[in-house]
C-alpha cells in the first residue's frame, strides 16, 4: 500500500489528527490524576461537559466512514484528468478503486477495534461525569483519582488505534 | 564550483533571452559563456556547472553533452522553451535536462532557497542531486494512470477512446511521468511502474 499525503484536506485524516493530538495527547493524556484532581477541587472542567462530547461524536463518525474515508475512490471525482469522464465510467472506475483498496488495506477490520474503544472512553467519561459533582470528600477525591486511571488507559487504547489509520489517502 | 549560462538565441546579448534562463543564472551567480570550451581547454573548466539554451551554431546539444564529465566534475544543465522535448540521459549522470517549464523551476528555486545551496553542495561533491530542480507537485496525471490500471486491473474495460483526449490521455501521463521518472530507473506505464513513481513522490511530500 502506498500511503499519499493528499493534495487537498481530506476530512477523515483531519479528524484522526484532531482526534489523537488536539484532544487526546494534549487534553487527556497530559493530565495526572493528581492534575484532574486540582480541576475537581477548583469546580467546574468546561471542556469534559462541552468539548469531550463532541470529541466522542466525531471518533464515532469516523469510525462508521472508516472504509469511505481514506478511500482512493476520492480521486475519482478531485483529480482533474478525470474531470470530463462520463458519469457511468467514473462510477465505474469509483468502484473498482474502492473494491481493490478494501481488499488490500484490511481497513474494515480497524472498524469495529475503533468504535470499541471510542465507546470505551465514552463509558468512562460518563462515570466521570457521574462523579464529578459528588460533595467534596477524601473518598470522592479517591473516586476521581481511579477513574481519571481507568479514562487515561482507555484513552491511550484509543490513540493506539487512531495511530494505525492512514495519514492520507492508500493507493492499493 | 564556477557557474556559467549559455544561450544561442542571445547573441552579444549580456543575458540570457530564454524566459527564465537569467533568473536562474542569478540565482546560481552565473556568468556567460559563448559557447562550449574548446577540447584543449577543458581542464580549465573542471568543477563547473553549465546551464545551456542548447542550439544554433555554437550551441548544438551534443557538443555540450561531450564536454560533461562526472569525474572532472564538468556538469551540463539543459533548458528549452520546450522542455517536454529534451531528451531524458538516463544513463548520465553528469547531464540533466530540466523537463519541466522553467519558469516554474525558477519559482520553486526561489521559494525553497535551501535547494539551491543544497544544489550547490551536491555539484561540490560531485554527485548531483537533480531531483531538486524538479518543484513538487501533484502529478494527477500519473494518478489518473494508476488509478485506470487499477480498474483495469478489477475487470472493468476502459477504451481509450473513453479517456478525456482519447489516446493523448495516456500521451499526457507518459509525458508528466518522464518528467519524474528519468532519474529513477523505472520505465513502462505498468501499474507497478505508476506506483513506485507514486511512491517515491509520496516520500519526497512527506518530508
Amino acid at each position: 500500500m502506498i500511503s499519499l499525503p493528499v493534495f487537498q484536506p481530506l476530512q477523515a485524516d483531519m479528524v484522526r489528527a484532531q482526534l489523537k493530538h488536539s484532544w487526546l495527547e494534549n487534553q487527556i493524556l497530559n493530565k495526572s490524576p493528581g492534575d484532574v484532581v486540582d480541576l475537581w477541587h477548583r469546580g467546574a472542567w468546561e471542556a469534559l461537559q462541552i468539548e469531550f462530547p463532541h470529541r466522542l461524536d466525531l471518533a464515532t463518525g469516523l469510525a462508521n466512514t472508516i472504509e469511505e474515508g481514506f478511500s482512493p475512490a476520492q480521486l475519482v471525482d478531485l483529480l482533474k484528468p478525470f474531470a470530463e469522464l462520463s458519469r457511468e465510467l467514473k462510477a465505474e472506475i469509483r468502484l473498482a478503486v474502492h473494491r481493490a483498496y478494501l481488499l488490500a488495506s484490511g481497513i474494515a477490520a480497524l472498524k469495529p477495534s475503533l468504535s470499541k474503544a471510542v465507546d470505551a472512553l465514552r463509558a468512562e467519561l460518563e462515570v466521570l461525569n457521574s462523579v464529578w459533582n459528588l460533595p467534596k470528600s477524601v473518598e470522592a477525591e479517591e473516586l476521581v483519582r481511579r477513574v481519571w486511571e481507568q479514562l487515561l488507559e482507555r484513552a491511550h487504547g484509543l490513540r493506539e488505534i487512531l495511530e494505525q489509520l492512514p495519514k492520507g489517502i492508500w493507493l492499493p | 564550483m564556477r557557474y556559467y549560462w549559455f544561450d544561442h538565441t542571445s547573441g552579444d546579448a549580456e543575458a540570457p533571452r530564454l524566459d527564465g534562463l537569467a533568473q536562474l543564472a542569478v540565482r546560481f551567480g552565473a556568468l556567460k559563456i559563448d559557447g562550449p570550451p574548446l577540447s584543449s581547454k577543458l581542464t580549465e573548466f573542471n568543477n563547473t556547472v553549465f546551464f545551456v539554451h542548447a542550439g544554433g551554431e555554437t550551441g548544438d546539444q551534443t557538443n555540450w553533452e561531450n564536454i560533461a564529465d562526472r569525474r572532472e566534475k564538468r556538469f551540463v544543465v539543459f533548458v528549452s522553451s520546450t522542455p517536454a522535448g529534451l531528451s531524458s540521459h538516463r544513463d548520465r549522470l553528469d547531464v540533466f535536462c530540466i523537463k519541466q517549464s522553467l519558469e516554474r523551476v525558477v519559482e520553486d528555486l526561489t521559494r525553497e532557497e535551501e535547494k539551491v545551496d543544497q544544489l550547490r553542495k551536491s555539484f561540490e561533491e560531485g554527485d548531483p542531486k537533480w531531483d531538486l530542480f524538479l518543484p513538487l507537485e501533484w502529478p494527477e496525471w500519473v494518478l489518473a494512470g494508476y488509478l485506470v490500471r487499477l480498474a483495469q486491473e478489477q475487470g472493468v474495460t476502459v477504451d481509450d477512446q473513453e479517456l478525456p483526449g482519447g489516446r493523448s490521455f495516456w500521451l499526457k501521463v507518459s509525458e508528466e511521468y518522464e518528467m519524474l521518472a528519468s532519474r529513477l530507473g523505472i520505465t513502462g506505464l505498468s501499474k507497478e511502474a505508476l506506483a513506485k513513481l507514486l511512491a517515491h513522490v509520496s516520500n519526497r511530500l512527506a518530508k
